[in-house]
């Protein structure tokens, strides 16, 4: 279940994100709930500290600088750099306690060895997973549990059980992961001609 | 090897490579990527080089996803030609590939293997690259 952290934010002028980046600092910005969006900087050092102990999908408290109050945010978006990998962005939603929200969770599977040890091959179809909730119960993952599973059986949507207020807002009949034969491929047998981009093939 | 089924326009006007690449820069569809760091052309004969390379170290099992498609034409006068003549014929066929565009992503094997796959398909690629992983939350890093 989610608990409360803290990051503090100060107020931005927008237009100019590159400059804060150069200083340190992450631009963000803050929408939802009734709220006017308004522009932030976060710190960059606290931000990445925070990232890298799961606070991605946290309810956390937000506090801007020259507010009493400290708002109740998730974390909606987060841009990277695609070489560098560096957070160059931060959506944060505001939230209250009585709202629900939609949110991604990650899937974490239980069981790969099982499959392995009986000679499928586990594709993942879906790696994250959309949700309803409330922001209190936002989880930070979903289990799901593969062991049961044979050769050309699948798993969808709606076998997959998560507790709380917690509602799954994708098609319960869409495929979350198939265990497939594995199949021994010619590697020198050539690619067909007109085969699109980001289309698969066996190994 | 990759090459469109039919296109409108034969021959193409050779563009630029400015900036990064905007999409494609996660691992989307299987767990380990291999990314590039440099823009170039990738032929589609660089492809099916790297293509080979790693369904020969991974053997059996595993998923492989080629994210990039040679949809470019690139033209070539014959040897010995004197210039002028209008435009030369289709040579070969090319992806354009800027920093930070995943080309190829597998899956179902070990973190061991699949680094070591992409490491011997990197050798085909006229680019340095890097490989990425799939971390707990579903993102790539």
């Amino acid at each position: 279940m989610a608990s409360n952290f803290k990051l503090n934010a100060a107020a931005r002028e927008a237009g100019h994100p590159r400059r804060d980046r150069a200083h340190g600092f992450v631009p963000a910005i803050v929408y939802g709930h009734g709220v006017s969006p308004m522009p932030l900087r976060v710190e960059g050092h606290a931000l990445g500290a925070f990232l890298a102990h799961g606070g991605a999908r946290h309810l956390l408290d937000l506090a801007v600088e020259g507010e009493t109050e400290p708002r109740s945010v998730v974390i909606k978006e987060i841009q990277h750099d695609p070489v560098t990998r560096n957070v160059v962005h931060v959506d944060f939603q505001a939230v209250s306690a009585r709202e629900r929200i939609h949110a991604e969770v990650p899937l974490h599977f239980v069981g790969e060895e099982d499959v392995v040890r009986t000679g499928g091959v586990l594709e993942i179809v879906i790696h994250q997973l959309r949700i309803s909730c409330l922001p209190g119960d936002l989880p930070d993952h979903a289990e799901v549990d593969v062991s049961g599973l044979s050769v050309g059986r699948s798993l969808l949507v709606q076998d997959v059980r998560m507790g709380g207020s917690v509602s799954i807002v994708n098609d319960p009949e869409e495929v979350v992961v198939h265990v497939s034969a594995p199949r021994a491929v010619d590697p020198d047998a050539g690619t067909p001609a007109g085969q699109a981009a980001g289309h698969d093939s066996k190994a | 090897m990759l090459m469109p089924k039919r296109v409108k326009y034969r021959r193409q006007h050779r563009g630029h490579r400015r900036g990064v690449a905007h999409d494609g820069c996660n691992v989307s569809f299987g767990d380990f990527g291999l990314q590039a760091l440099e823009a170039a052309w990738i032929s589609d004969r660089q492809i099916e080089a790297a293509r080979v390379a790693l369904t020969r170290s991974v053997r059996r099992g595993g998923k492989l996803w080629i994210t990039i498609f040679p949809d470019k034409s690139v033209s070539k006068k014959p040897a010995e030609t004197r210039m002028g003549s209008g435009k030369g014929l289709p040579d070969h066929w090319v992806a354009v590939v800027k920093p930070g565009r995943i080309m190829f992503e597998m899956a179902g094997v070990s973190e061991d293997a699949a680094r070591e796959a992409m490491r011997l398909a990197s050798h085909k690629l006229p680019i340095r690259t890097r490989f990425l992983k799939r971390d707990q939350d579903g993102d790539a890093q």
